[in-house]
């Protein structure tokens, strides 16, 4: 289960990241905080995303290690 | 079987509509929503992305190892630049501005139609008040000994055609009329159209008690033997020779004004560049910066140049000032001189009299008052050498500091160096007499007997040469 967990968590990586950065593009183009300044917010959520995923236990794929 | 994402052909089909809305109804701001709103089109592919894994994940099927495939991410990165770029291009409206400077240009095309504009007279007074408005072109006035006022000149119109010159010809004629006292000139320039820009060089042949008045919004003027002259102007050049009253200038920028043998002057220049006045005999009051060279020459009058970096007064000018942004050269001033500046110059000032105060930024100040003239002194600059010249007979109390360089006591007594236990130096005497003021953060003070006139400032040089004191003498090293 455990393994599942982190298979989902894997895959929903790429569309969460995608989102945050729409949002932030979005946030800059409307006028509320540059892009210039909220860029870090995508190196948190990726942070973030990856920390679940070793919590939940997941064996990395081959060829990745630390 | 991996399920295959649907996504993909919902985003296309969602685009479809939106062209679909803009082809059907031209005035959806179709580009307009895209610049501002295209980040939305990221969420809702990472949206409908999520919720397409978690249904794949209740229903048992296998998840992808990735969200987001390669090829994906290196879509998105382009739909990022893309809609950056049109998020700036709308924002910046860079095409406005293309327009606006191929409005500009648009005199570029079509040539020039000249037409002659014919000579005109008014009977005149001998001291007649003549207003003149000439929107473009050069306007030369000269003072002459009859009473009346001639007009004549050519005008040049920029049309694709003839016709078009000639009709706008028709629509701009001269206007002249007189009112007892009163004289006006109108080119009527600003009736033409936008399309076909003209301008007028007109030549006024008028009385020489004439009071007049110019106003331009880009020409030259050039002015001979009048009472007094005031001319506004966007961009004009001025020469103006011969006025028995004050010449007044409201100028935006000005790339040359020359007035020699004039009663007075009131300049505001916003943005000046040659400036020469010789021969004035009263005031002379400057407002403004400028960025090419100053000459002032025999003023009877007061002198006040001001602008936000730099303030100079002097009360009387027999000999001349000459300056550029960085140096500052006069001779026979007569003072208290006043100049400050924000800026580093270089200042030498030869036998002025009356004293002065001196202050810059940075930059080195030589001094040599004149023999009879000795006024109390103040100088002062953040990082430069100060060198006075005194008469040997001359009273003073005089004190000279330094931060951080030496001093120098080629007079001799009464003055005596002070032991400055820092890395500086001071001099101080004299009893009786106008006070001295030196003072440098970095740099070095001399103080030597006057030996004639100071040479000419030589500035490179002067910057390349080091100067080293050895008891008896000095040893110069120069730089190649």
């Amino acid at each position: 289960m455990a393994t599942a967990n982190a298979a989902l968590l894997r895959a929903i990586r790429g569309p969460v990241m995608l989102i945050t950065l729409g949002a932030l593009f979005l946030w800059d183009h409307l006028g509320a905080h540059p892009f210039s300044r909220t860029f870090p917010i995508l190196l948190i959520v990726y942070g973030v995303l990856k920390l679940l995923e070793r919590t939940t236990g997941a064996d990395e794929p081959q060829g990745y290690g630390g | 079987m991996r399920p295959r994402s649907l996504v993909g052909p919902l985003l296309l089909i969602a685009l479809g509509v939106l062209l679909l809305l803009q082809t059907l109804k031209p005035q959806f701001p179709l580009w307009q929503i895209a610049a501002q709103y295209w980040p939305l089109l990221l969420i809702a592919w990472g949206v409908l992305r999520l919720f397409e894994l978690l249904i794949w994940r209740l229903r048992a099927l296998p998840l992808p190892a990735s969200g987001l495939s390669g090829g994906e991410w290196t879509l998105v990165v382009f739909i990022c630049l893309i809609g950056s770029g049109l998020h700036a291009a709308h924002r910046h409206r860079p095409w406005d501005r293309l327009a606006a400077v191929a409005g500009k240009r648009l005199e570029l095309f079509g040539r020039p139609y000249e037409f002659p504009i014919a000579e005109r007279v008014v009977p005149a007074s001998r001291t007649p008040r003549v207003l003149i408005e000439n929107l473009r072109g050069a306007t030369r006035l000269k003072g002459a000994e009859s009473p009346e006022v001639r007009v004549s000149g050519q005008k040049t119109v920029r049309a694709l055609e003839n016709s078009d010159a000639v009709q706008t010809d028709r629509r701009t004629p001269l206007e002249l009329s007189s009112q007892e006292d009163r004289v006006v000139i109108r080119t009527n320039l600003d009736r033409a159209p936008a399309e076909h820009p003209c301008s007028a060089d007109i030549e006024v042949v008028l009385p020489k008690g004439a009071e007049v008045e110019v106003r331009t919004r880009e020409g030259d003027l050039e002015a001979d033997f009048l009472k007094s002259l005031t001319l506004t102007a966007d961009s004009a050049s001025v020469r103006a020779t011969n006025v028995q009253g004050v010449v007044r200038l409201h100028l935006g920028r000005a790339a040359s004004v020359k007035l020699a043998e004039i009663g007075a002057a009131e300049i505001v220049i916003r943005r000046g560049r040659h400036l020469e006045l010789d021969n004035i005999r009263g005031a002379v009051s400057i407002e403004g910066s400028y960025s090419g060279d100053l000459r002032f020459a025999n003023l009877g009058g007061p002198l006040r140049f001001q602008n936000p970096q730099l303030t100079l007064r002097v009360q009387k000018l027999p000999g001349h000032i000459q300056m550029d942004l960085g140096d500052l050269a006069g001779l026979r001033l007569e003072g208290p001189v006043h100049f400050t500046s924000t800026r580093a110059v270089d200042i030498e000032l030869d036998e002025f009299t009356g004293g002065g105060e001196i202050s810059v930024d940075g930059g080195d100040i030589r001094l040599r008052p004149a023999p009879d003239g000795l006024g109390a002194i103040r100088a002062r600059t953040r990082s430069g050498d100060i060198e006075l010249a005194l008469p040997e007979s001359a009273s003073f109390r005089l004190h000279a500091r330094t931060e951080r360089g030496s001093v120098f006591n080629h007079f001799g007594p009464p003055l005596r160096e002070v032991a400055e236990p820092r890395r500086g130096g001071e001099l101080t005497g004299g009893a009786a007499g106008p006070t001295i003021e030196l003072e440098t953060l970095r740099g070095s003070i001399t103080v030597r007997k006057d030996a004639g006139p100071l040479p000419r400032l030589r500035k490179e040089s002067a910057r390349e040469t080091i100067e080293i004191e050895t008891g008896d003498g000095r040893l110069r090293i120069q730089r190649h």
